[in-house]
């Protein structure tokens, strides 16, 4: 179960200090949920000689609170989320298979950043993927063409508009809204999702100050909202469901379920004909069926609803 | 092409309603009864230095308490229902959860759990929902309403072992919440509220209202025509006046119109026509306020003004953004101003009117 | 405004709703990296302002009466904006990054009201 809450997905981590005081920021501002990026420039390395010129990928790293920000967090009963993500810049299609590889994996959540037409081609059709990133500094040499980012919106990747470029300088606070705009426009307001790249505290907006640049960039009211809330929620479960098996069903020892999920056991209520009183949501439980049920509520999905639990 | 620039934001609604103090309907007591949940009141009393002993007596009595981490099963629970529900308003609300991103809860004084949830918990909930409207269907929230004081719900029941099953058994729903009983027995104790959730959640405090009020000398004073609220020559527009009640209750001078002479930094003065105000009294309290409370408040304030008619008097009570509810169970959403106030004026010559301010 | 106002009429009762109003009120926090915010005057802030809106939205947009109607100790402050261009000047200081003296600072807002009553309290914070 993951709540809509207000997220960042993007938040630049390298040295100690500033990532904490990043974060106890986004507390401050009402974020409850941040990804720290790693933003790999050149995964070098491939498939045969290549592999010499690997570069090591750190593993994820952790990032404890401060106390006076765990506390402020206790007394107001909230709960904060803290995630890893990768972002890895696509020059070519040479480095692509590292992508399965399981130091990227054990990041929570994979998006790449395509800098051609023929790797962008690729992120939306075929790699397993969550986030595409565009560096929005630049002309980006490409079109988003409406047929691909229709693709990739059917496999549940989403699209990321950062902010924090823009606002360095005035050309580059341009760039950035043009090309927002113009992405807005191709996939009609559906699967973006903003945030911040913050590198350092300044950067970082508070969640109503991101709903609006939303509305700037030309989303709707419940799109702009959904581009700091909904869809990070969507990204996440898509993230799980990479490491299920074909997204739809996963499979659990029984005495790993916890003890709220005990009644699953229960074949009174598994049963479709028992008498207990019928409700859809009884089979279709979050937990244990990782379903990327936002796709089929955005874009058409031909994805047969398959809900099944297995226990072994 | 592009999509347009936009310009601006959706505004919250008001609403203007005029009527005499002595009105048939008591639309005046609909309007604070309706109203359940309040976090807080500004009342502006011209002619006075001093906020009147009656005014802060009625704010004493009520006892409201946060209950941290309750598990929300125990709002179900019989004894619950017996002793508190139907023996008393009970008024519940969860804090500090953000609408449409968080779930959230409220227990109306008419006995109705309203929980409002996100697509993933309603789904693993299993409890039927209301039809969705517009925006709950927009934001992908749920609402789930269980009548606690229906005559069917009580054990043995399928549709009370079911409601109960679900919030116990299934999922762990817990809040933090601002809870306020009043007792249809005057001579039951409000503290017993308290008293009863000591062992049933994390920890139970109470909550005591901050106070702070504010003298001013010499204020100029719009003057709110109530026969032409829209402007005339003898008083401002209605939207200018409830623009000066503002200013005072944030703590913002204003100056006459004429005298702006250097506006760089505001333009913004008293809307004409301007009187001298010898001296005023601003009073705000917050914390957690029921509508039975505010009632008493009104009341005292009604009889404190009959004295004292040539300037307006007024209250306004601020409601909670991130609540649910706001007119009796109606949903209350928003996306950017989540504005959720009205305000109680007090006009001479016998008239009264009242502000309703709602989100979008 | 009183274009979208609806009016009844009746004996003892007059009913307007208006769905548009005229100003939106902003609580804004200003913070400048290793500069205390706390004794800044309110021609300064209000200047920085107009820059904000002026970098993004050019002299055209910087033209757009911003009231500064308070300012308090640390960097907070009430401002007023016309709601005809409330969006767009809530973009362009959310985007100002960088002061005159190059400084990296940030316009964050607080609170959004249509009405100034709205900014009285924030209820959204209860501990």
């Amino acid at each position: 179960m993951a709540l809509p809450s207000y997220s960042d997905l993007n938040i630049l981590g390298e040295s100690g200090e500033k990532l904490t005081d990043i974060i106890d920021l986004s507390i401050e501002l009402g974020f409850e949920r941040v990804a720290v990026n790693n933003f790999v420039a050149n995964l070098k390395g491939g498939k045969g000689k290549k592999q010499t010129e690997k570069i090591a990928v750190s593993p994820p790293s952790e990032i404890l609170l401060n106390e006076k920000s765990l506390a402020s967090l206790q007394l107001n009963g909230k709960t904060f989320e803290q995630l890893s993500r990768i972002t890895v810049v696509l020059q070519d299609d040479t480095n692509i298979p590292r992508l399965g590889g399981s130091d990227i994996q054990a990041y929570d959540i994979l998006a790449v950043q395509p800098t051609t037409e023929a790797t962008f081609k690729l992120a939306c059709q075929t790699l397993d993927i969550d986030i595409i990133s565009f560096n929005f500094a630049e002309k980006i040499g490409f079109s988003h063409k409406r047929s691909l980012l229709n693709a990739a919106a059917k496999r549940g990747i989403y699209f990321e508009i950062l902010y924090g470029p823009a606002l360095i300088n005035n050309v580059v606070k341009r760039q950035t809204i043009s090309n927002a705009m113009s992405l807005v426009n191709v996939c009609l307001g559906k699967n973006i999702i903003l945030s911040s790249g913050a590198e350092y505290p300044s950067t970082l907006r508070s969640p109503m100050d991101v709903f609006n640049l939303a509305r700037l960039f030309g989303l709707s009211y419940p799109q702009a909202k959904d581009a700091i809330s909904g869809n990070c929620r969507a990204v996440l479960k898509h993230a799980a469901s990479r490491k299920t098996c074909k997204s739809v069903i996963s499979v659990k020892a029984a005495t790993a379920l916890s003890q709220k999920e005990q009644w699953l056991l229960n074949k009174e209520y598994c049963d479709p004909d028992s008498s207990v009183e019928g409700d859809e949501s009884e089979e279709n439980d979050g937990d244990e069926s990782e379903e990327n049920d936002d796709l089929e509520n955005d874009f058409e999905s031909n994805e047969p609803k398959k809900k099944k639990i297995k226990i072994s | 092409m592009a999509a347009s620039i936009r310009h601006s934001i959706k505004s919250s609604t008001l609403q203007y309603e005029t009527l005499s103090t002595n009105d048939s309907k008591q639309r005046d007591v609909a309007k604070i009864r309706d109203h359940f949940f309040n976090f807080g009141v500004t009342l502006i009393l011209p002619g006075v230095n001093t906020v009147p002993n009656q005014i802060l007596e009625c704010l004493t009595d009520q006892l409201s308490y946060k209950l941290e981490k309750l598990p929300i099963y125990h709002l179900l629970e019989i004894p619950f229902i017996q002793a508190f529900v139907k023996r008393g308003a009970i008024h519940l609300m969860s804090v500090n959860r953000r609408l449409h991103t968080n779930d959230t809860v409220v227990l109306t004084p008419s006995g109705i759990l309203i929980l409002t949830l996100t697509k993933d918990t309603y789904e693993q909930l299993g409890l039927e929902a209301e039809k969705q409207n517009h925006i709950h269907h927009q934001n992908k929230t749920f609402v789930v309403k269980i009548n606690l004081l229906e005559r069917a719900f009580h054990p043995g029941k399928k549709g009370y072992d079911r409601t109960l099953w679900c919030l116990k058994d299934r999922l762990d729903l817990v809040f933090d919440c601002l809870i306020s009983w009043d007792p249809h027995d005057k001579k039951l104790c409000s503290s017993s509220v308290g008293v009863y959730f000591m062992e049933k959640c994390h920890q139970v405090t109470r909550i005591d209202l901050k106070k702070a009020s504010r003298n001013f000398t010499s204020l100029p004073c719009p003057k709110l025509d109530a026969k032409d609220p829209e402007g005339s020559e003898i008083g401002c527009q209605f939207n200018e006046f409830f623009e000066w009640m503002g200013a005072l209750a944030c703590d913002i001078q204003l100056r006459p119109e004429d005298a702006s002479q250097d506006n760089f930094v505001t333009t913004m003065s008293c809307p004409e026509l301007v009187t001298n105000l010898p001296r005023c009294c601003v009073f705000q309290a917050s914390g957690f306020l029921t509508s039975n409370t505010i009632l008493q408040v009104w009341r005292a304030l009604r009889e404190h003004t009959s004295q004292n008619e040539s300037y307006p008097t007024s209250l306004t009570v601020h409601g909670f953004n991130d609540c649910p509810v706001n007119k009796k169970s109606e949903s209350h959403y928003y996306y950017v101003t989540g504005d959720n106030i009205y305000s109680l004026v007090l006009l001479p010559e016998g008239m009264c009117c009242i502000y309703t301010a709602t989100g979008f | 405004m009183s274009a979208h106002a609806v009016t009844v009429k009746e004996q003892d009762k007059r009913l307007i709703s208006s769905r548009s109003q005229p100003y939106v009120y902003f609580k804004v926090k200003l913070t400048i990296e290793n500069e205390d915010t706390s004794q800044m005057t309110d021609v300064v802030y209000k200047f920085l302002i107009t820059k904000a809106v002026a970098e993004t939205l050019g002299e055209v947009g910087a033209a757009i009466c911003v009231d500064l109607l308070k300012l308090f100790g640390n960097g907070v402050s009430i401002i007023r904006v016309p709601s005809s261009h409330s969006e767009k000047l809530w973009a362009a200081l959310t985007l100002y990054g960088t002061t005159p003296a190059q400084a990296r600072c940030a316009f964050r807002v607080l609170q959004v009201s249509s009405f100034l009553m709205g900014l009285a309290f924030d209820t959204t914070e209860h501990s």
